[in-house]
Formats: C-alpha cells, structure tokens, sequence
C-alpha cells in the first residue's frame, strides 16, 4: 500500500499516537473509522453499492452474468468472476497516473480470489461477472473496503451467494494492536494485517500480512478483526435491508 | 425449535438459516449445506407447509438470463448457409426486458419455417429484427426458433433503398414490400405483428 500512502504524508509523524494514548485520528486502539454503505446507487449496472469508509470512497458496480468475449476464457462448469479494482487519478493527495499499475492489478487479483467463495458460481457455466471497482478518495485499507462494497453489489445483482463477505484490516503500530489503519499507521506501522471473512460461515477467504507480528500479537489481532468483521455485517445487512424493505 | 428460523414473508440476506432439512425440502434461491437450508438471495421466505417446502421469494427478476420458451428480441448479425446469428436484446414475454449486454443466439434452418429453404438467406437479411422462441441454452448458446407463424421478422429495411419495408398481403400471405422501388421479397419469414413491435 505504500506506493498509494506516499503521495499522502509528506512527513513523517513523530508518533503514532497522542499523548491521551488515543490515536492520531483520535480513534481508541480497536475502534473503527466511521462506516456509510448505500446499495443500488447506478441505475445501469446488475448491482452495485457505494462505500465511505472514513475518508475512503468507493463505488462497485457488477455486471452479469453475461457473455464472455473472447469466448476461450469460458470456463464450462462454471461462471469467471473478474473484477477490476482501479483507483482515480484524483484519489489520492498528490496526481496518480491513471490505468492499471502493478499494485491495482494485484489488488483486483486480492480482491477476486476473496469473493469467489461465497459466490454459487457453478450456476451459471460458460458465462463471466464482472466487478468493476472505482476507488474515488482514498485514505488506507481501500482493498477491505472494497470487498465490503464489492459483496454488497454482488448481493444487490442478484446472484446466489453462499454469505456476505466483510473484511477489515488489523495491524501493529508503535508496539500496539490496532484495528483498521489510515493512511499514516499503514505507512509508518510496524505490520499490516488486512482479512476478509464470511460471517456467518466464519470462513477466512483472504488474510494478508506485511510486516512482523509475534505469534500472540497475531492471534489477538486476528480476534479483533474477526470481532469488528461482526459489526461490519451488521451495517451490511442494514444496508441491503434498507435497499429492499418494502 | 423452529422459532428461531425467519417465517413466511421475513426479508432474508444470502446466508440466513432457513430451516433443518428434516423439516423442509428445498425450494428457489436456496443452498443445502450440512443439513441446513440456507438462502442465497435477498428476498422473502416462503414456507408451504402442505408440500414442506421453503424457498426465497426474490423481488428483481435479476440476474436477466433466457430460459427455454421465451419470446425474445433480436437483430440478425451473420447468416450462413445453414444457420444465422442473432444478437438478443431484449426479452417479450413473460416480462418485457431490455439486456444490458446482448447474449448471442443461433437459428438452425430446420428451425427457421415450416417450409423448406434452401438457404438462410431467403428468409432473412443482415439486419433485420427478429421476434423467436428460445428452444434451449447451454451456457452462451442459446438455440433459437422461429417456426411459429407468430415469430419472425417484425421490421427490416429494403437492401436496395434501405428503406423499411411493408407488409402486404397478397393471396392471403404477408409479403414485404419496398415502398419505394416496390421491390417484393417474398420468402421472408415475416411475423404476425410486423412492424407493430413497441418496446417501451
């Protein structure tokens, strides 16, 4: 994440946290950054939904399933998720240059390979979904929020889903766990630990980490992401509700 | 012990619990896993206790797929000798739809008229808009059919003036006609309602 993080924080902050022994945001060490999701948001997209995660915003838009072109990429038992994860050029603080670079493209890949268990892709063989992923501003951990976002258009496209997935990123700054990093923690931290679950299955389908964590500060990050995923599928589940309540 | 399972009419999100399998057999838009029945839509849940079924009602008609025995819309792309290719845009019955993104259908010439043709081409042309029946899909194909007297052409444009053409009848039988050079095309295989398709 740090080719994103750089053109953010010009410099370096001292610490990592104030002297009240809260964070620099003034969040409490597990405490999250303030979560909106809005579902159905295109008018000519299958589904799509919209997610303000602190300063992050992020627009998912899911088309399909429809025909594959070229048609070789068919895969004939089941249906190929494709996504793309691409971030504005005016996303970030300093002029990103537009088009896929090599962290998008390895996010989309992330980002895929997260999605494709909870999706009954076996239903419709022969046939491509994609995900397209727009991130409009960015302020760290794009890729948990737009797997958040991204299950919540796939749910609102209509197609079977074994469970909603939800992620959140853990990490270890200045020698504390924290849970859901910004920008400058992510950058100046000690580890990052990004993981995207399926709630109610409690399945992990994607763990990330960069950085060191010993064995116990591993597990006690882990059960807090896994703590705040729950409260993240709550909002989840609100949003969709609240799109299709009558 | 079923209290804690949603009831009819609750609006359920991918993953709810719905019921054990002991007590109900599995309906639409649901998945068996270890013995549960869990949903896979958002949608209601309906429960018939007389058959002992429970699925989910959802509320879009999305994902827009074909299944056999629709009437769909489409445009004639490329006609072989045997067989035409035809890009579908949009679904009449059972409920008008217009597709996102075309699928691609085939006409097999023994599916195209009751009588015979030699080749496609005399019944069709480049271009035309054509009303058929889906009479099967695997995967992206999808088997076409316009052997109804129903289906067919429903608007084409003359190949000389590119003006659209007219149905007359003549003999009792539709014919198109160019309403400027009077060009008659007589095999087309014209639908019922040409030229009085209205999508919107």
């Amino acid at each position: 994440m740090n080719e994103e993080m750089s053109y953010m924080l010009e410099k370096k902050p001292e610490k990592l946290f104030r002297d009240d022994g809260k964070r620099l945001s003034g969040r409490d060490l597990f405490e999250l950054r303030p979560i909106k999701m809005k579902v159905g948001i295109l008018e000519n997209a299958d589904g799509s939904a919209f997610i303000e995660w602190g300063k992050n915003k992020i627009i998912v838009a899911v088309y399909g399933p429809r025909e594959i072109h070229p048609k070789h990429m068919a895969i004939p038992t089941q249906a190929r998720l494709r996504c793309r994860y691409n971030m504005a050029a005016f996303s970030t603080s300093e002029r990103k240059k537009p088009g896929p670079d090599r962290r998008s493209i390895e996010l989309s890949k992330v980002i895929r390979e997260a999605l494709v268990p909870a999706l009954l892709l076996e239903k419709f063989p022969k046939t491509v979904i994609d995900v397209f992923i727009e991130v409009l501003e960015s302020e760290g951990g794009t890729r948990v929020a737009s797997i958040t976002a991204a299950s919540l258009a796939l749910a609102d496209s209509g197609l079977p889903m074994k469970d909603l997935v939800t992620a959140v990123a853990a990490g270890k700054i200045d020698g504390k766990i924290v849970l859901d990093l910004d920008s400058a923690e992510d950058m100046y931290g000690e580890a990052d630990l990004p993981i995207a679950i399926m709630p109610r299955r409690k399945e992990i389908t994607l763990i990330q980490m960069d950085g060191k964590m010993t064995p116990q500060e591993l597990r006690l990050a882990l059960g807090k992401a896994i703590e705040a995923c729950q409260q993240i599928y709550e909002m989840q589940k609100r949003a969709l509700l609240e799109r299709y309540k009558i | 012990m079923l209290k804690k399972y949603p009831k009819t009419g609750e609006l359920v999100i991918p993953g709810e619990k719905l019921s054990p399998l002991e007590v109900f057999m599995p309906g639409e838009n649901v998945y068996v896993e270890d013995g549960f029945i869990y949903a896979a839509k958002i949608g209601n849940v309906l429960q018939d206790l007389k058959k002992r079924k429970v699925w989910v009602y959802s509320r879009t008609d999305k994902p827009a797929l074909l299944k056999p025995g629709e009437i769909v819309l489409g445009q004639v792309t490329q006609i072989k000798d045997k067989s035409l290719t035809v890009k579908i845009f949009a679904k009449l019955k059972p409920k008008k739809t217009l597709f996102k993104t075309p699928f691609t259908g085939e006409i097999y010439i023994a599916n195209a008229k009751r009588e015979f043709l030699e080749t496609m081409s005399q019944a069709f042309t480049v271009g035309d808009i054509i009303k058929c029946k889906v009479s099967k899909v695997t995967g992206y194909l999808i088997a076409l059919d316009t052997k109804d007297p129903d289906l067919g052409i429903v608007y084409s444009r003359c190949t000389k003036c590119y003006i659209p053409l007219k149905a007359v009848t003549i003999k009792r039988k539709q014919i198109l006609q160019c309403p400027k050079c009077k060009i008659i095309y007589p095999n087309k295989k014209v639908a019922r309602d040409y030229g009085k398709i209205i999508l919107h």
